[in-house]
């Protein structure tokens, strides 16, 4: 059993959705969801508890945060930040189990979400026309805006062949591969 | 929850069980897993248990019930069997047909008195302890009504029946089948039958002639109102239910039990049925519940996680699957 530890329902979602096109079992894996990603950072959650007490059925963990903008009251924010501390979680964790991560941000490893990391892979048609719309609102957008407004109702019309999913691919496999 | 329900359980070398600890139930307890992981071996584990905490009669007529389903004794370890029979011992039985029992525990030897023949057989020395237990529990069988484990062959439908009558509830089972299927509008036993009057053929049907879901419903029903303040093991308890009436069996099951003060455990294999139980639980708001899942861990070992109700909606919200791992 693998245990996916995510911020929200639409990690889960998109999780999912990617699992199955790598053809991976559902019941090969469960979801926590810690509802935001500062929950994730308290070692004193009941879900961590919760997973400790079942360290026995749990073969591996993986964990997905969102590096946040510097602008977002979030207080770990940033990639090379969220990084650090997450490093500094899996230690204090102790689990003796492989865990892995993957930040969800923007194509320069800086700052964004799951929505950012999503957009990314947008052909560049689509990319203009994201960016002349901003241009052209004025106001701030942020990439959960954009990515609510005009791709979920699609539900992840992304190519999940695009090289910017080819990392954390490359990591879902490993996480399931027979020891 | 009452002081008599079972809150957990510490099975050690009973069947697949090495050494198994569960805790955290509730009074009314759904048990999911794939197949071969321990269900039905934890609940009769429970139903033992239960047994053995009332009386060292009902704990024979629980060993004759699970053996006579299961045929366990055969691989019931022998010594866990004895020890057992050590701790229920000194026993004296006194049976319907005449015969008694005397079961003795003297000088660091099991003693076993049958008064058929007068003779005294020394468990110490025969070295095979199961076999005398299974004679034992053979001489039992005419006292072992007191089965908590509900099933629908027709003898034990009418024993149900019979405590319906002496509760003075066949109005209200009348009322309560009618609601799961509406051409039913009454129950009896006629001519030692037990017989559904049918509302649009105006006249008593064997329940023979009926499927499953209404004997299953009627033996339910009665159970939960016939083991007032005790405990019930259901074994797929989806059997012969169609899924769009689960809601009604759930309704059911956690009123009566909440009412009747009766723990249930219950053991399934259809994602329906647990879904149903999760929806009717919050629905009446009752937190007694349980639901537990049983997989084998990465060791090899039997493994139950009970959730609360609170983990347990909290797991099928997120749409992970709780029938094992």
């Amino acid at each position: 059993m693998v245990i996916f530890i995510v911020e929200g329902i639409t990690d889960k979602e998109f999780f999912e959705d990617f699992l199955n096109s790598l053809n991976i079992e559902k019941t090969k894996y469960e979801f926590k969801i810690f509802e935001g990603k500062d929950n994730i950072f308290k070692l004193s959650h009941f879900l961590y508890d919760e997973i400790e007490k079942e360290l026995d059925i749990v073969e591996k963990i993986f964990i997905a945060v969102d590096a946040d903008d510097p602008k977002d009251e979030c207080p770990i924010r940033g990639y090379k930040k969220t990084e650090e501390k997450l490093k500094e979680l899996i230690e204090n964790l102790a689990f003796e189990l492989p865990i892995d991560y993957f930040i969800f941000s923007d194509k320069n490893r800086e700052t964004g979400y799951l929505e950012s990391f999503l957009l990314s892979v947008l052909d560049n048609e689509q990319q203009e026309c994201i960016e002349q719309f901003r241009d052209c609102y004025q106001y701030e957008l942020n990439d959960k805006w954009v990515f609510n407004s005009f791709y979920k109702q699609k539900k992840y019309p992304f190519d999940y062949n695009h090289p910017n999913f080819n990392e954390l691919k490359q990591k879902l496999t490993n996480l399931f591969k027979e020891e | 929850m009452s002081e008599h329900f079972i809150k957990e359980i510490e099975i050690k070398d009973y069947k697949l069980f090495k050494d198994f600890k569960a805790e955290g139930f509730g009074r009314v307890n759904l048990i999911g897993g794939k197949n071969n992981v321990g269900k039905t071996a934890f609940m009769e584990a429970c139903f033992l248990t239960d047994a053995l905490s009332k009386s060292s009669i009902n704990f024979i007529s629980a060993l004759f019930t699970v053996e006579s389903t299961r045929k366990i004794l055969t691989d019931l370890n022998q010594k866990v069997l004895y020890d057992i029979l050590k701790r229920i011992a000194p026993l004296k039985l006194q049976l319907n047909n005449g015969y008694k029992v005397e079961l003795k525990y003297e000088d660091n030897r099991l003693k076993l008195n049958l008064t058929t023949n007068e003779e005294t057989i020394d468990l110490d020395n025969m070295g095979k302890p199961e076999l005398y237990v299974k004679l034992l529990v053979s001489f039992i069988t005419s006292n072992s009504i007191n089965c908590s484990q509900i099933n629908t062959n027709e003898d034990f439908l009418n024993i149900l029946y019979d405590g319906v009558k002496k509760l003075r509830k066949r109005e209200e089972l009348n009322l309560i089948i009618n609601r799961f299927d509406k051409d039913i509008i009454e129950i009896d036993i006629i001519e030692n039958n037990f017989q559904l009057y049918s509302k649009s053929r105006k006249k008593w049907i064997s329940i023979t002639e009926y499927g499953d879901g209404v004997k299953y419903y009627i033996a339910y029903i009665s159970a939960i109102w016939s083991f007032r303040n005790n405990i019930i093991f259901i074994d797929e308890i989806e059997n012969g239910i169609h899924y769009t009436n689960f809601d009604k069996l759930w309704e059911l099951i956690l009123t009566l039990s909440k009412e009747q003060n009766v723990q249930v455990f219950a053991t399934t294999h259809s994602k329906e049925c647990i879904e149903s139980y999760a929806r009717v639980a919050k629905k009446l708001e009752d937190k007694e519940i349980a639901f537990i899942e049983m997989g084998i861990n990465k060791y090899n070992k039997p493994r139950a996680i009970v959730m609360d109700s609170e983990r347990f909606f909290r797991e099928l919200e997120t749409g992970n699957e709780v029938r094992g791992w």
